[in-house]
């Protein structure tokens, strides 16, 4: 390992590129043919037609509700998404049936299969110990009446969180498209398409570096629609990345991830084959990522036998450290995108027969009946039982309770906070001496050397936390804020990334959710656009759509541009559209002493930060102590004390308050300043009590000022302080309109003093 | 079902009404006929009675409160029974204020006049903090009112500073109580209580207690002073004679009746049990002079003149809280036994304040009759849309000139009000004397 130094030699010699070819369909075998050479086992085969049964009784059972044909719960109106997995079924239990417990998987909108084969599957490895644990109230039962009554719990907590109910899964917090077990490894269906391919590329980062998590596999189930999503595309390069296992790399191992393709031809109405994609097989897209065509594979997707088979060759793959690997699974969809979808409007009955022709469950049931593993009676029995099953738990999920209305907003942020680092992360492996942070006589550090000393305690204190982004390792970062800081915690922590916004959030969310503190860097702010979907519908809702059952402790740094000439794309200050997002907590630091008492508290804190820094402050210093020391979130500081108004004001606007409060001062005007350091959580007391002794508040930010959260701080100010108040609250913002490279455009676009002290005049 | 009951349309002019006073409470049981509740309208207070039977369910308009016609005052219905949905009840615009309201705005909108951008026009331009314009005066500020609450003055009368447009601040009535010597002024703890209650200010009560301080009697005498809205009823008397007083030229004529022929009468027939009022002579009396001088049956606002093919003679009734003129219609063609009874039914009602506004209208000349009351004379305010009124006097005996000797007789002195765009002074004087000609033969007024 070491640093990594360009020397390209330019030599343009006539060659041709070769691609390896990626193998078809190969899987041939019958189930005779792999029972007798002990591929598999009758106990094995029995689980996998149970596992495909206990799917499509459930995606059955939503089919009937629609119709009321359901008879044990006819009278229950089912109300929420019906994407139908049906004729899908041999892609999730041929993958879920050879994973571990502790393997990994995230789904889809079409999710419910996969969620019910994970769960089943883990269920059925699990000793009379785990099974215990996972179910105490069954703590009497034992052997397969216990196995069994875990197993419906499984089906049971499934259809109460598709029915909503507070006993399901996600406590009906996510429904049946968010649909994840945390315990059995599933991370989370995802209703965004694509959205979760980062993630469980993120999961498999954790399980790349963790050493206690080494060995396990993460499965990404992704549609066809999938995969001409930009994430998915950012993910599949992300996973192919040279420095995993060049020698650069610190663990030298390839990610261990198995990109699966399940391909059932349609991305909601549109055709992967011949319209909105160019080419026959998705498989190929792999050849655009890796050398060696990530190990891809088009495998019949409606052959139980051929999907354990890929997943069981792709599993050995990833054991030897090169993963990772793309499996295109073939496979149909049966029903429309959902039950509101008249498919006879883009494809054929016929298109449908053939199709149902290969159904996965006839033709195993088939294979079994010819292999002589069960006999007839016997497959009844299994399908009896599936069906009985399934119905008691579809009866209790109805009578089930629903969730509280007093707990609407219930689990949005978790309390929890890093208080403790576990044993085992407090061992830090450093590759180097730890760069030192200067101080000048006074002690003054400048903000992006606190910034720095915050994230570096954080990383000599908890093994979990690293920094990645664009340019961060040997470059130092672009405003050379992780300089050095390779050489100290070596390429495992302090990591270079593709130009990938929305992959670098949202790995960072994968990370998170297998027990990470990832640190992730956006460059400007303005990219934080970009990976929105994964800040926002990502990081900041999993914690509330699975019912508490996660935690996305990350931070996502992004530094605000603005002030320096660099127009429209590079300037803004984003900071009030994170603010509006539920779930997200925003910081956003004026002073050295902040910079690293909220970046310390943001790393711990448990829930998604998005960590604003304001490139202009990076050279200003203060003093900074050099021991250790939080500054808690939602504590406002009152940087000047006054009597006649109150200025609410936060990030590189507060220095410029500072001197319109000077201003002010000349003519007899006193104002007091209030940081809130963090928009959310807000300090809203500190605030009210301000301006229920000055009567007078303007909220000040460098945010354009239509829709800012100035916005929110004047209406919030508005109903509390309302007979307090001896003048309206104003807010100042920048113009409303886009950030001119002019100079003496900017400087008319953002807030100048004299808007603040002009403000302040209207109101005495 | 349950049944909204509306607030009738009681005459044709109202649009908003006031109930004055519920007569039932909720869970009541009412039958047809039943009076619910009294409403105020503009020209007198009514009862209204229920068309339905039934358990008053929920009473929706409380009284006091003014409210448009025809919304529902309760809902009645059977014992918990559903309640239906009911129209959330508009505060009444009226119409002065909405005038008012707008003008700025428009004035506003003018001054504004937005300078034609042609380049870069802004596709979302955020609106600018609209503080009132600068002529307006701004309110006191929130802080300044709440701050104010724990004293006696009027924030009306601070000259404020604050903002651009001088609102009052807190710091104002801080600077106001100081200047205004309202801190120096010393008032009892009880004193000040009922003050509040009040809402009296200190500065204006004059204080009689030791050492000048403001005791309960000083409050209770400023209370007593405070002036205090009118009733719709004396607002609308207000209204009406201001408007007479000031747009109709009066002119009076007074002549002497010798009544002393109809006193007799009147005791004749009191022996035989008939018991005419002297009121329903004058009025029968006036009825047929009226027929003689129809410039006194006629309407002019100055420019034109209606005459008025029917008399209807109103009958001014003092009640306890104002004066009402129920109407005798077509007065010429009755007879007076008719009129009697008419009078005395309408005179009832209006003293129990059950006179329908349609029992009001129409009126074409008015009696004004305080005979009982012991006057000598007076003169009386023309009824707005009639062009005369009759004061008439009381009949007191009186000694006078008769055939060369004094003789005590019956007199009786009536005044007649008249406007003088529509009738002369001659007109006038043969109006009165054809009345008092009547009232003296009572032949005349037997036939």
């Amino acid at each position: 390992m070491g640093n990594y130094y360009s020397d390209l030699v330019p030599d343009f010699k006539a060659q041709e590129i070769k691609f390896e070819s990626i193998k078809a369909y190969h899987y041939n075998k019958s189930l005779k043919d792999e029972l007798k050479a002990k591929k598999i086992n009758k106990e094995e085969v029995q689980e996998l037609y149970e596992s495909m049964l206990v799917i499509r009784e459930f995606e059955e059972m939503i089919l009937k509700l629609r119709t009321g044909a359901y008879e044990i719960i006819k009278e229950y109106e089912y109300r929420g998404p019906t994407h139908l997995s049906i004729g899908q079924e041999a892609t999730a239990t041929g993958a879920c049936s050879v994973m571990n417990i502790t393997d990994l998987i995230t789904s889809t909108h079409r999710g419910h299969g996969d969620s019910m084969a994970k769960g089943y599957h883990a269920i059925r490895r699990m000793t009379e110990k785990e099974l215990k644990e996972r179910c105490p109230e069954f703590a009497d039962k034992k052997g397969d009446e216990l196995l069994e009554a875990v197993l419906e719990d499984h089906v049971y907590r499934t259809i109460a969180e598709l029915f909503g109910k507070e006993e399901g899964y996600g406590k009906g917090r996510g429904g049946g498209m968010h649909i994840a077990d945390f315990r059995v490894g599933h991370l989370g269906a995802n209703a965004i398409v694509g959205g979760g391919v980062p993630i469980a590329t993120g999961a498999a980062m954790t399980c790349r570096l963790d050493h206690d998590k080494k060995g396990r596999v993460v499965c990404c189930f992704a549609g066809d629609g999938a995969y001409a999503n930009g994430v998915v595309l950012e993910s599949l390069n992300w996973a192919s990345q040279d420095q995993f296992t060049s020698s650069m790399a610190e663990t030298n191992f390839g990610l261990p991830i198995i990109y699966c393709i399940v391909n059932n031809h349609f991305g909601m109405t549109g055709r992967a084959d011949g319209e909105v994609t160019g080419i026959d097989f998705l498989a190929r897209r792999a050849a655009g990522f890796k050398n060696n065509n990530m190990h891809a594979e088009v495998v019949c997707g409606m052959d139980v036998m051929a999907v354990r088979d890929a997943i069981l060759r792709a599993k050995k793959i990833i054991a030897e450290g090169k993963g990772p690997v793309l499996l295109e699974l073939d496979t149909y969809r049966y029903y429309g995108h959902s039950l509101s979808d008249p498919r006879n409007e883009y494809r054929t009955k016929e298109e449908e027969e053939r199709w149902k022709h290969i159904d996965p469950l006839i033709t195993f049931r088939q294979a079994i009946l010819d292999s002589g593993a069960f006999s007839e009676k016997e497959v009844a029995a299994i399908e009896k039982k599936v069906a009985d099953r399934n119905a008691r738990a579809a009866r209790r999920a109805v009578d089930s309770p629903d969730p509280d209305p007093v707990d609407v907003i219930k689990y949005m942020y978790t309390d929890s906070f890093c208080n403790e680092v576990p044993e085992k992360y407090k061992k830090v492996h450093l590759v180097g001496k730890v760069p030192e942070v200067k101080r000048d006589s006074e002690g003054r550090v400048n903000y992006r050397d606190a910034i720095k000393e915050g994230i570096m305690e954080e990383m000599l204190r908890d093994n979990r936390v690293v920094l990645y982004g664009e340019d961060v390792s040997d470059y130092g970062g672009a405003f050379k804020l992780s300089k050095n800081m390779l050489e100290a915690f070596g390429r495992d922590r302090v990591f270079n990334t593709p130009i990938s916004e929305a992959c670098i959030c949202g790995t960072a969310v994968g990370m998170a959710m297998t027990g990470y503190r990832p640190i992730a860097e956006l460059m400007y702010m303005d990219f934080a656009l970009m990976a929105s979907d994964q800040i926002s519908n990502q990081a900041a809702k999993w914690h509330y759509m699975t019912g508490a059952s996660t935690k996305v402790p990350i931070v996502v740094r992004c530094s605000v541009g603005g002030g320096k000439g660099y127009g429209g794309q590079h300037s803004q200050s984003l900071e009030s559209m994170f603010a509006h997002i539920p779930g997200t907590y925003v910081a956003y630091p004026s002073n050295p002493y902040d910079a690293k008492g909220l970046i310390k508290t943001a790393i711990r804190d448990d829930n998604p930060v998005v960590f604003v820094e304001g490139q202009l402050l990076y050279n200003v210093k203060g003093v900074v102590p050099k021991e250790e020391y939080l500054i808690p979130f939602g504590q406002a500081n009152i940087i000047r004390e006054g009597k006649d108004i109150t200025f609410v004001v936060w990030g590189p606007a507060v220095a410029d308050a500072m001197k319109a409060a000077d201003e002010l001062e000349k003519d007899g005007i006193s104002v007091e300043i209030i940081d809130p350091r963090t928009l959310v959580p807000f300090d809203w007391e500190t605030v009210f009590a301000s301006v229920r002794k000055t009567g007078r508040c303007v909220a000040i930010s460098q945010c354009v000022d239509i829709g800012s959260f100035t916005g929110e701080i004047v209406s919030q100010i508005t109903a509390a302080c309302f007979d307090q108040l001896d003048a309206p609250v104003l807010k100042v913002g920048a113009k409303n309109g886009i950030a001119p490279q002019a100079y003496t455009l900017e400087a008319a676009f953002l807030p100048s003093v004299k808007d603040m002290t002009d403000a302040a005049k209207k109101l005495i | 079902m349950a049944t909204k009951i509306p607030i009738p349309k009681l005459g044709q002019s109202e649009e908003t009404v006031k109930i004055e006073k519920w007569r039932v409470k909720e869970g009541d049981t009412i039958k047809k006929g039943d009076i619910l509740f009294e409403v105020e309208t503009d020209k007198a207070v009514l009862e209204v009675e229920s068309q339905f039977e039934g358990t008053l369910l929920k009473i929706v308009v409380p009284a006091g409160k003014e409210v448009p016609v025809m919304c529902t005052a309760a809902v009645i219905g059977n014992p918990g029974e559903a309640l239906p949905a009911i129209d959330e009840i508009k505060a009444p615009a009226t119409k002065t204020e909405a005038s008012k309201a707008a003008a700025p705005t428009a004035a506003k909108t003018a001054s504004a006049a937005p300078k034609v951008e042609t380049q870069n026009a802004p596709a979302y331009k955020a609106p600018e903090p609209v503080f009132s314009t600068p002529a307006a005066k701004a309110k006191p500020s929130p802080r300044a009112r709440n701050f104010a609450k724990d004293y006696l003055i009027d924030l009306n009368k601070i000259t404020g500073t604050g903002g651009e447009n001088g609102r009052v601040t807190e710091k104002d009535v801080r600077n106001y109580l100081e200047s205004s010597g309202y801190l120096s002024k010393k008032i009892t703890p009880a004193a000040f209580n009922v003050a509040q209650k009040e809402k009296l200010e200190l500065l204006s009560i004059e204080a009689s207690g030791e050492n000048g301080r403001i005791t309960l009697a000083d409050v209770k005498a400023a209370a007593f002073e405070k002036p205090k809205e009118l009733s719709t009823i004396r607002k609308v008397i207000a209204k009406r004679l201001t408007t007479s007083k000031q747009q109709i030229p009066h002119f009076y004529v007074t002549v002497s009746v010798d009544m002393s022929s109809i006193m007799e009468m009147r005791k004749r027939l009191k022996e035989e049990g008939i018991n005419y009022s002297v009121n329903v002579f004058i009025i029968k009396a006036v009825a047929m002079a009226l027929k003689e001088f129809p410039s006194l049956n006629s309407e002019t606002d100055g420019n034109t003149i209606k005459n008025k093919s029917k008399i209807n003679v109103g009958v001014a009734v003092s009640l306890d809280n104002g004066l009402v003129v129920p109407v005798v219609r077509n007065t010429d063609k009755k007879a007076l036994d008719e009129i009697q009874d008419e009078v005395a039914e309408l005179a009832e009602k209006a003293r129990k304040g059950k006179l329908l506004p349609e029992e009001m209208k129409g009126g074409s000349f008015t009696i004004s009759n305080m005979g009982m009351l012991g006057v000598e004379n007076f003169v009386a305010i023309i009824n707005p849309g009639e062009s005369g009124i009759l004061a008439v006097s009381s009949t007191i005996p009186t000694p006078v000139v008769k055939d060369g000797q004094i003789v005590i007789r019956d007199m009786m002195k009536i005044t007649l009000s008249a406007d003088h765009r529509a009738v002369d002074g001659s007109e006038g004087a043969k109006f009165v004397n054809s009345v008092k000609i009547k009232l003296e033969d009572k032949n005349f007024l037997l036939t």
